[in-house]
């Protein structure tokens, strides 16, 4: 009976224990601006990873067509017709716990090269975004601020 | 010595590889998507899994995911909208993700024509999709661009056609 007890207490924990780590790492979903205040990224989650699309961009539309901006870099010719509001840059982010999602990829649309990349999520509203080539060490932070956007009704 | 013994087997094993006869068929998934309204103008996502309908697929075949050696997406096409305002979708993307897989994007189509019903998307020519279909399970995303916000849901049906090759059976 103790035995029955204890084990029951166990899995009650690992259950709680779990639904608070899926919760600290919901966290990320939600709308944030990189440091030049350019475009806005939604984050969202897709199955147990997380990826952020762009939403907005301050100019949408090409300078000399003056249609919206498509992902004229992309390596994959077949896919420049992409538009650029809607790409994910940020893709394939795991949650590992104490604010930290790792083993993503950022994309940069001005040269079509992925980067590496980790996100801390140093508060609520503040993240860290971390891209690299190969070691972290070599890399570049820029900050994002969360945005809270108007819901539809 | 080893080195050459070494060196003797792997090209055996090549060699052995590369006859291994293949043979190819077409799989096609016809698949919903939901996505929830309200939703804004601007880029909205569905998600859906053709899983299952691969796996029997696979069992009408007779094969099993481990007889797959390629598969290639032959086909995408949007075949209708719940909504059939004209101008509604700006533009359609289809997405693969699961797994520890890097996330893929498949096709694209950027402008939809202004009925989308029957619009064929580009295909990626550089995205590996085999390793999706070798899971159990995985994701596949559509992604459409509204020109409006749309205070309904929108259902959307896709048409994807793949070639998949696989180990051929020795009779």
């Amino acid at each position: 009976m103790k035995i029955a007890r204890f084990v029951i207490a166990l899995l009650t924990l690992a259950f709680t224990a779990s639904g608070a780590f899926a919760q600290e790492a919901d966290q990320l979903v939600g709308v944030w601006e990189p440091s030049h205040g350019k475009a806005r990224v939604k984050i969202e989650k897709i199955g147990e990873k997380y990826y952020g699309k762009i939403v907005w961009l301050k100019e949408p539309n090409d300078e000399t067509t003056g249609e919206p901006k498509t992902d004229k870099n992309n390596p994959d010719p077949a896919l420049r017709e992409n538009k650029l509001r809607g790409y994910r840059i940020l893709k394939d982010f795991t949650f590992k716990g104490d604010g930290e999602y790792a083993d993503g990829t950022i994309y940069d649309p001005e040269n079509g090269n992925t980067y590496s990349c980790t996100i801390k999520m140093t508060d609520a509203n503040t993240l860290d975004i971390r891209g690299y080539i190969g070691v972290s060490a070599f890399g570049r932070t820029d900050v994002w601020k969360r945005l809270s956007i108007p819901s539809k009704n | 010595m080893r080195f050459f013994l070494f060196g003797a087997a792997v090209c055996s094993l090549l060699a052995l590889h590369s006859c291994t006869p293949s043979a190819s068929s077409e799989f096609v998934a016809e698949q919903n998507f939901s996505l929830e309204g309200p939703l804004f103008e601007g880029p909205n996502s569905g998600q859906a899994s053709i899983s299952q309908a691969f796996s029997q697929w696979l069992e009408e075949q007779g094969l099993t995911r481990d007889d797959i050696v390629s598969v290639q997406v032959k086909e995408v096409i949007l075949v209708n909208t719940s909504n059939p305002t004209e101008g509604l979708i700006s533009d359609a993307g289809l997405t693969f993700a699961g797994g520890d897989l890097e996330m893929t994007q498949v096709a694209v189509l950027n402008p939809v024509p202004s009925s989308a019903a029957g619009a064929k998307l580009t295909t990626g020519t550089e995205a590996n999709i085999t390793p999706f279909l070798k899971l159990n399970e995985f994701i596949v995303l559509l992604d459409l661009g509204l020109a409006n916000d749309l205070d309904d849901n929108l259902e959307a049906t896709v048409k994807m056609k793949f070639e998949v090759t696989y180990k051929a059976k020795e009779s």
